[in-house]
């Protein structure tokens, strides 16, 4: 338990893990934009041809496919730690998609089975595909943002992003101080946690047995302790920070200071290339996606 | 002018209420710069209060705390006073603001507001006066509590205060990092003429101090240079005196003249020579 990594960082030299935070957390922003732009079915379906959507969407896919495929390779990061992210969802996807097949309408004349509401048609069976690997990209990529960046630097970078906040008086430094305190805290509390279970589970406490609210129930002598030396660390903590001429933001400067590189130019091209190319499949740009459809209809 | 003044100071907690706990009750003393000294007394005797009295993290209620001549009750002194005077606390990882020990250490300068090269110094400074440079890209909570002690030394040496008050610090520490903790505080006062507050309920520790000053019930009970662990009232306040100088006293009583020693390695040299 004391060993956690909190978060998923998976520590290496690659390029990408030495990129600039702010500029990582800003094309994951945009990553996540793409994603919604992805379109439903809906609108292709005024235009009659199914393959056209499939053809499109399914380019778009596998361009964002690649992309992820090739970070991951350069970052060193495992394919499969990558991949393993998306365990967290697998549930969500399946229930969404399972409830996407049975009771999308559907209006043309691929309908397999139809009773009351449940309505099962080729469309609906394309669109929950889609779906589903919208959401597992949805969570693979930001995914890998975690795993090439620490927690310190993205806190950090989140701070120099929102910098332009202050301005409206938002407390950004303050902000990004108690994220940072709160990702510090966090082996400790695990650790007291784990020593007031044990002090009362020799005192005879049942943690292991039960329905599920028992189990709750039995959780409540861990939290109240917690809660109150949590309490006590933050009161102490506060003393410390005062006794070391801490501030607030006034006056404050910072030891490392993020400065953009080549690396993160190349880095920016290459998505906005894959950004550009997967627009290009979305939006039928000089109309790539109605010929690469044409093409497949042909040779069908 | 003294450097740190106390004069007829009182705290009390949760003071006008009927909780009303006093602390520390009129008390008078002084510090001299390049002074080592230990702060003893029982639990409750006033020891942590005094600490947060010296740099103004609590402010006298009655009385008057100068560091270098600046009152600590006035609000624009504050920043200078806690520049001159740090305080390293208890638990080490209570004190300890980033994941990554280098950025820790960096807390204080960096909000000195320093360049960001001369705060790289300091912290390189800091790290490899405690020993612990080589460690300065790990987390924390993988390291020992005497290392993780040291960092939070290191934290305060950053800000290069001419005074370091160690509340406590080594009483959650096993022997070994006890020493270690000595060792680096004894060092500085040493070598680099720091003014060091040792507060603590060890005597031993007191034994390597120059002046002693003995809290007891929220009042100095007793001050004086290291004879004072000599002092017979020390006893009676029920402090248990560092098994060199109690051996020593009853040696002495017993007729065979060892004199004042105060620590082990003192203590069989005379009785070497005694002999």
């Amino acid at each position: 338990m004391r060993d956690v990594s909190f978060g998923q960082y998976y520590p290496s030299k690659s390029v990408v893990h030495r990129m600039d935070a702010r500029i990582k957390i800003i094309i994951s922003l945009c990553y996540i934009v793409l994603l919604i732009l992805v379109p439903t079915i809906d609108r292709f379906l005024d235009k009659g041809r199914l393959g056209d959507y499939i053809v499109s969407v399914g380019a778009t896919f596998i361009v964002i496919i690649l992309f992820l495929l090739m970070v991951t390779l350069i970052s060193k990061v495992p394919p499969l730690k990558v991949l393993k992210s998306v365990k967290s969802v697998i549930f969500l996807v399946i229930f969404t998609a399972v409830i996407l097949v049975l009771f999308y309408g559907g209006t043309s004349n691929h309908i397999y089975f139809h009773k009351g509401i449940i309505n099962i048609s080729l469309e609906g069976i394309i669109n929950s595909i889609a779906m589903a690997i919208r959401l597992f990209l949805l969570v693979m990529g930001p995914s890998l943002l975690t795993l090439t960046t620490t927690p310190v630097e993205l806190t950090d970078g989140i701070e120099s992003l929102l910098k332009p906040l202050k301005l409206i008086k938002v407390p950004v430094h303050e902000i990004a101080l108690i994220m940072s305190i709160a990702l510090r805290l966090i082996p400790n509390l695990i650790e007291e946690a784990d020593k007031i279970r044990s002090a009362q589970k020799a005192r005879c406490a049942d943690f292991d047995s039960g329905n599920i609210f028992k189990r709750a129930k039995a959780m409540l002598p861990i939290l109240v302790p917690l809660l109150i030396s949590s309490f006590r660390r933050a009161d102490e903590l506060a003393y410390a920070m005062d006794s070391r001429c801490y501030r607030g933001a006034k006056g404050r400067t910072r030891m490392k200071i993020m400065r953009l590189g080549i690396r993160d130019l190349f880095g920016m091209l290459f998505f906005a290339a894959m950004f550009f190319v997967a627009l290009m499949f979305i939006y039928d740009f000089f109309g790539v996606s109605t010929a690469l459809a044409n093409l497949a209809y042909s040779l069908i | 002018m003294s450097f740190i003044e106390f004069d007829n100071v009182s705290y009390s907690y949760s003071a006008g209420t009927k909780n009303e706990v006093k602390a520390v009750k009129n008390v008078s003393f002084s510090i001299e710069k390049g002074e080592l000294v230990a702060l003893v007394g029982h639990n409750g005797s006033g020891k942590s209060t005094i600490a947060k009295l010296m740099n103004g993290l609590l402010l006298p209620q009655s009385g008057l705390v100068k560091v270098n001549g600046l009152d600590t009750a006035d609000k624009k002194n504050l920043f200078d006073i806690r520049k001159s005077v740090g305080i390293v606390f208890q638990n080490p990882d209570n004190q300890m603001v980033a994941t990554i020990i280098e950025d820790d250490v960096a807390f204080g300068p960096e909000n000195l507001g320093l360049d960001p090269k001369e705060i790289r110094e300091r912290v390189d400074f800091a790290l490899k006066s405690v020993g612990m440079y080589e460690y300065r890209e790990d987390a924390p909570f993988r390291l020992s509590g005497g290392q993780k002690q040291r960092i939070a030394i290191a934290g305060v040496l950053a800000i290069c205060p001419e005074a370091m008050v160690l509340d406590e610090s080594t009483s959650m520490l096993d022997p070994t990092g006890k020493k270690e903790i000595m060792e680096v505080v004894t060092r500085l006062n040493r070598e680099k003429g720091m003014t060091v507050i040792m507060i603590t309920h060890f005597m031993e520790e007191a034994a390597l101090c120059d002046k002693i000053i003995v809290m007891n019930d929220g009042s100095v009970a007793l001050s004086g240079g290291r004879q004072t662990l000599y002092d017979d009232r020390l006893v009676e306040l029920g402090l248990k005196l560092p098994m060199s100088c109690s051996v020593a006293k009853r040696l002495n009583k017993s007729g065979m003249n060892v004199g004042e020693v105060y620590t082990p390695e003192q203590l069989a040299e005379a009785i070497c020579r005694s002999l």
